[in-house]
């Protein structure tokens, strides 16, 4: 029987972009996608999109308005990436998942491969409806500058939910890390129309969504700013801190997968 | 890639666990106590009902749990995910995606072991050809047979030539043609000299492919060893007569009621302390003798034997039973 690694060293020296593509978390991420297009689920999340256009941004007039496209794409692209994800993840961390996990020695590698996976996928979702927008609307120079922040803004904060959302799916999170989760998004949301004596405690609950909040209203001011750049950092920073808390727990996790 | 024979740095043992213990969040004590140490080379066969611990120990030493307490160590790793790259690993089921081909399946996990391009190529085609899958690699694997699926589970444990194959019920749900045919490869892997450890419920097949065994029963190591120190013989012996002669008959005619404890067609079974007494008998008689055979016990008859035991005494025989697998093995 030929010794594969020895064959492995004979290939050619591979540039970046082949290191890159022949990285565990790539091959993992290429996969995950090849899987959730041959499922339909992707070619399902394709249709969504393209139904949200016919819906909402098929008016009539040749005008894009970044504002008005903004508003509703924030909302039903953050929607669509927290439900795409969750389902990307609940494939993911089938059974099936004992065979890759077999042969890598981190489970963060696989990880990355699902979390990088799930952002392409939202990246081509938000450049699909984008592109289905302005070809069949008109963008005014104005409005150039709304429309490339919208964007940064909008894919920041999907970014932000998928983290979010594998974060949250099992088997690395178990149920009472949702609920105290789910608690506190409750009350983050109820805080915003409080007014009692608690408002003052309660605004603080709500803090951590100020990011995403300002992050969300790019699109429809156009302004970056200070407070623009200072959300976008801010939600890098959520990755970021998302993915490791993620990996943390699942390098914990006894994986008992079904 | 360093073979086992030719890297003098190689541990003598490739699995090692020491009082192994994992209770599930639940409560539930999955193992207990469990010592046991296999040798490079070797086959072993983990036997034991539903629920003895079998798949426990296999996610252990896969390191997809960890140990409530006690230690793993695999191929030298203590870490046991960093010795993953020798391992091949079979689960006891097939997972494999169905709307994928097979050669796409070992593509995949050939670059997930940092096989590519021509050298990937060329080994998933080693592979296929030696689990006989060459001519249906490019089919989906959801129109394979069940132990079409099996033989792709165990080219996919064989991609990275690793020194330890860790097979989970690898003949499980097959019917015999697949049985045997899994055997086959499995043997022939054995005589490659690849480590061998092979959870299976079937004792004819741990019986066939192993030459050690360990018996878990409720989460412990009943008993660990060299199959042939492990079925020893009975103290009894049985005798068959030479033509259509009646072993009934024949012991009712010489008196040797008192002796023979059972008679069967031309063949009688006694104690080994009567043989010299009957044989003398029977030749005095004039009776011809075919054949003199002692009578051992099955892997199946030791089985019973332990798994039928109350529990009460099979958690005192524990520490005994498992500091003796683990003597057994450290000797090997």
């Amino acid at each position: 029987m030929t010794t594969a690694g020895a064959q492995a060293q004979t290939d050619t020296t591979p540039s970046f972009f082949s290191t890159f593509w022949r990285r565990a978390d790539c091959v993992v991420a290429r996969r995950t996608l090849s899987s959730h297009l041959r499922s339909g689920w992707l070619w399902g999340e394709v249709a969504i999109v393209v139904i949200l256009y016919a819906a909402v941004f098929d008016y009539i007039g040749d005008k894009a308005d970044p504002g008005y496209f903004y508003g509703f794409a924030g909302r039903s692209l953050g929607g669509l990436a927290i439900l795409g994800t969750a389902i990307m993840a609940h494939r993911a961390f089938h059974e099936r998942a004992y065979l890759p996990l077999a042969r890598l020695t981190s489970r963060a590698a696989y990880l990355r491969g699902v979390a990088l996976a799930a952002a392409v996928l939202r990246i081509a979702l938000f450049c699909l409806l984008l592109a289905l927008f302005l070809w069949n609307h008109h963008l005014s120079p104005d409005g150039i500058g709304a429309m490339l922040s919208g964007g940064i803004g909008l894919l920041m904060t999907n970014l932000v939910l998928v983290a979010l959302t594998l974060l949250l799916s099992p088997p690395i999170a178990v149920r009472w890390n949702q609920i105290v989760f789910l608690a506190w998004l409750v009350l983050a949301i109820f805080s915003y129309s409080y007014y009692g004596p608690l408002a003052s405690l309660l605004a603080i609950i709500h803090l951590p969504l100020l990011p995403i909040a300002v992050s969300s209203d790019l699109g429809t001011t156009g302004i970056t700013g200070l407070s623009g750049l200072s959300a976008l950092l801010c939600e890098a920073a959520y990755c970021v801190v998302l993915l490791w808390t993620a990996q943390w727990l699942l390098m914990k996790r006894d994986l008992l997968l079904h | 890639m360093l073979t086992p024979e030719s890297d003098p740095e190689a541990p003598a043992s490739v699995i090692e666990c020491r009082n192994l213990t994992k209770v599930y969040g639940d409560r539930a004590t999955a193992l207990r106590n469990v010592t046991l140490v296999i040798p490079r080379g070797a086959s072993f066969g983990l036997l034991g009902e539903n629920g003895a611990g079998k798949s426990t120990l296999v996610r252990l030493l896969m390191g997809f749990i960890t140990p409530t307490t006690g230690t793993v160590s695999l191929l030298g790793e203590t870490e046991v995910t960093r010795a993953h790259h020798r391992v091949g690993y079979v689960h006891e089921r097939p997972l494999f995606e169905p709307r994928f081909s097979g050669r796409e399946h070992l593509t995949y996990l050939a670059a997930l072991s940092g096989l590519n391009g021509h050298s990937a190529a060329t080994r998933i085609d080693e592979v296929l050809a030696l689990v006989e899958l060459s001519a249906v690699a490019g089919r989906h694997v959801g129109a394979y047979s069940k132990g079409m699926l099996q033989r792709l589970a165990i080219a996919q444990a064989l991609l990275s030539d690793p020194e330890l194959l860790i097979l989970d019920e690898p003949t499980s749900g097959l019917d015999p043609l697949g049985q045997y045919e899994v055997r086959q490869i499995i043997a022939e892997l054995h005589r490659r000299g690849k480590t061998i450890l092979l959870c299976s419920h079937y004792l004819a097949e741990v019986e066939a492919l192993c030459d050690t065994v360990g018996i878990l029963h409720r989460g412990q190591l009943a008993r660990s060893g060299a199959v042939a120190e492990l079925l020893r013989l009975r103290d009894s012996v049985e005798i068959t007569l030479a033509g259509d002669v009646s072993a009934a008959e024949t012991v009712t005619r010489l008196g040797l009621g008192a002796q023979v404890s059972e008679t069967d067609g031309a063949r009688l079974h006694l104690a080994v302390a009567d043989q010299p007494a009957v044989l003398s008998a029977l030749l005095a008689a004039g009776v011809a003798i075919h054949a003199l055979t002692p009578i051992g016990e099955t892997l199946e008859d030791l089985y019973i034997r332990i798994t039928s035991a109350p529990p009460a005494s099979a958690a005192t025989d524990e520490a005994r039973v498992s500091s003796e697998a683990g003597t057994r093995g450290d000797a090997q």
